[in-house]
């Protein structure tokens, strides 16, 4: 079938990550990360931390939303494997020094291709074992 | 407590482990056209330009998906959804598309997303993830 679709893509809107310990993540995201509180849904059960022009949106399991995906995800058979964050500036040893003393579990700086080239990565966790790239903008040593 | 030595700009991209990759690369390019930007064989990572940002597929044999255990099952995930925004919302003919690729639409309506409130549908792809394709804030 070839039918051309009736839309074209302009990009991301917002990942929704379903966790245990709301208090935590949202520490995480906005004391940790600099994330913005934007709306707290909690008839649904939906908290929306505003990253830049994006949103990730935290669903605590055992509020009405998240309850319809069952059990909190386990750490095997997650179905995001990660997600990134483009961040500006980006300076590897002010971050892994910044992190550490949140005490943030934090993993290999990359070379990989993003949304807007190659350039540096790090992989950390976030509280609930999320893999959270923060990524730099492409450095033209690598594009 | 010190500010964070940089500022979140918005996302770049969201990966998600499959099973099936073929099936998956039809759904994400065939149906609600992605493009390859890259194939990384050396990681087994498939990247689909999703407008400005992309979606990243690896598949649950491969060598970064085997990092992450068994395959995602129908619960316990640790992704609810991901919204992609699309440039215009004709609800006959985003239905019609839909319908014609047999696909299950799970939930519609307006909804929050990241520049305002407008319509959404909810589909799953191939493997049981749920997106959400988002419509422009409505200017009601």
């Amino acid at each position: 079938m070839t039918t051309k679709a009736p839309f074209a893509m302009k990009g991301l809107d917002h990942v929704v990550v379903r966790c245990t310990d709301l208090a935590t993540m949202k520490h995480f995201y906005c004391d940790v990360l600099g994330g913005t509180m934007q709306e707290e849904d909690t008839e649904i059960g939906l908290y929306q931390v505003r990253i830049g022009d994006h949103i990730v949106d935290l669903m605590p399991i055992d509020e009405p939303s998240g309850r319809k995906g069952g059990p909190a995800p386990g750490g095997d058979g997650y179905n995001m494997d990660h997600f990134a964050i483009q961040v500006e500036p980006y300076d590897d040893d002010a971050i892994r020094a910044y992190l550490s003393g949140h005490g943030v579990d934090l993993g290999a700086t990359i070379i990989r291709g993003g949304a807007e080239g190659e350039g540096p990565g790090i992989h950390i966790k976030d509280p609930e074992g999320n893999t959270v790239e923060l990524k730099g903008p492409p450095d033209p040593a690598y594009n | 407590m010190a500010n964070p030595p940089f500022k979140m700009e918005g996302l770049d991209h969201v990966v998600i482990r499959c099973v099936d990759l073929d099936a998956m690369r039809h759904f994400y390019c065939d149906v609600l056209g992605c493009t390859v930007d890259r194939h990384n064989k050396e990681f087994d990572l498939l990247q689909l330009r999703a407008g400005r940002q992309l979606i990243d597929l690896v598949t649950v044999d491969g060598v970064l998906g085997r990092k992450g255990g068994a395959a995602p099952g129908p619960e316990g995930r640790n992704l609810d959804h991901f919204a992609i925004r699309i440039d215009r919302f004709d609800d006959a003919a985003l239905h019609a598309y839909i319908d014609a690729h047999d696909i299950e639409i799970v939930e519609e309506g307006p909804r929050y997303g990241a520049d305002g409130t407008g319509p959404s549908v909810y589909l799953r792809d191939p493997e049981g993830n749920i997106v959400e394709l988002k419509g422009p804030p409505d200017t009601a």
